[in-house]
């Protein structure tokens, strides 16, 4: 008999790879920036996906919803997700 | 006077609106207390003169960026007979944030969707009744790129005026109130718009697979340039050449017999001065080629950068 577990997993977004996603948990990035991030999408229990990535520690570009932007890599690290592996 | 102010995120096509609305009699004006310019026109709207000012883009009514504390120093000092709020019409499950902030000013407000098309197409369904039932305001489709809907815009807007005669000041409370709206962004998202799960591959996503390809991208790009180049001058050399002719045949058969009695001063001055100088700086064609192109190559760059 085979016990299936859903492996949860969470993670800051940026280490994310291009083409996951996961469901954002917190984000603590400050009032400022947190609003500005809010504003554009980025708040608890949205989906978040990342479409792709700039070598050398580069942006991010990701998408929450119909809305796609591009996301300093430290600013990304101050989102934490969780996703289903 | 009555005044309306014009609202929304960046990009949403809110200066594209302005202008419709008021045509060119755009100013920029100024008002006591505050320190920046804003672009007003006074229009006249449902039988009296309506003042519409139009206000930076801004993300988020709390926010701290300069846009965003112009705007609320606006609000706090300033009478308005109404609120228009301009949302991109694909972004509402985020941009609808923005409304209900400035909700809590208790101003009267009309919702202006832009984009209407392009939600279509990416199959955003907008419930619109339900929409106007939960946010209750009047609120309509538009396409400012098409011109579609506008006059129904405009008409909301008239209505808003004529029903607020009176201006008033925004309720401060909303102003400094901490964003609790999580809750009704989110129930009214869910009951108003419906966003397919999984999105149609669109043709921008498919040609930034290729175009900003680690290093497919650069030799992509001079190799755009390049072609870019050789069109203008494929198509424009010969366009120019056929004017020079043309300038050329105005000036022997028509000019110079017309000047044939003219002092010679004068006849030098016309033809060689004037003519051949403006004639030979004409080179039109050329930039009418680069400037047709370019806005081809530029049509579809909308990607968004999340500034610090």
């Amino acid at each position: 008999m085979f016990l299936i577990y859903k492996m949860i997993m969470h993670t800051p977004l940026d280490h994310l790879f291009p083409n996951q996603s996961g469901t954002i948990e917190t984000i603590d990035a400050g009032l400022e920036l947190g609003r500005r991030m809010a504003a554009l999408g980025l708040r608890p229990e949205r989906r978040v996906e990342v479409i792709r990535t700039a070598p050398l520690k580069g942006p991010l570009q990701i998408r929450i919803g119909h809305t796609e932007l591009m996301i300093r890599r430290t600013d990304a690290a101050k989102i934490r997700v969780s996703m289903a592996v | 006077m009555k005044r309306i102010a014009l609202l929304g995120m960046p990009n949403t096509g809110k200066s594209t609106f302005f202008n419709r609305l008021t045509g060119a009699g755009a100013c920029v004006g100024n008002w006591p207390g505050i320190t920046v310019d804003l672009l007003a026109a006074k229009i006249l709207l449902g039988g009296s003169m309506v003042e519409v000012v139009d206000l930076p883009g801004i993300y988020n009514l709390h926010g701290f960026s300069d846009d965003e504390q112009v705007v609320r120093h606006f609000l706090e000092s300033q009478v308005v007979n109404g609120l228009v709020v301009i949302l991109n019409a694909t972004q509402l499950d985020r941009q609808l944030a923005l409304l209900l902030q400035l909700k809590a000013l208790k101003l009267p407000m009309a919702l202006v969707l832009n984009m209407s098309d392009e939600a279509k197409q990416l199959g955003v369904k907008i419930d619109l009744a339900e929409l106007v039932r939960n946010l209750d305001m009047p609120v309509t489709l538009i396409s400012a790129k098409y011109g579609q809907g506008f006059e129904s815009a405009r008409h909301a807007i008239e209505q808003t005026v004529q029903h607020n005669p009176a201006a008033r000041l925004a309720d401060t409370a909303g102003l400094s109130q901490d964003d609790r709206i999580e809750v009704e962004l989110d129930r009214i998202v869910s009951s108003s718009v419906s966003t397919p799960i999984t999105l149609p591959p669109d043709i921008t996503r498919r040609l930034y697979r290729v175009l900003l390809h680690p290093w497919l991208g650069l030799p992509l790009f001079f190799i755009t340039v390049f072609l870019l180049f050789q069109l203008v001058y494929g198509i424009g050399t010969p366009l120019q050449d056929g004017m020079n002719w043309g300038l050329e045949q105005i000036k022997t058969g028509l000019l110079q017999l017309a000047l044939v009695h003219a002092p010679p001063p004068l006849r030098s001055f016309i033809l060689d001065g004037l003519f051949d100088g403006v004639g030979t700086k004409l080179f039109t064609p050329s930039l009418i080629t680069l400037f047709a192109l370019s806005n081809l190559w530029m049509v579809r760059h909308k990607l968004m950068v999340l500034q610090g």
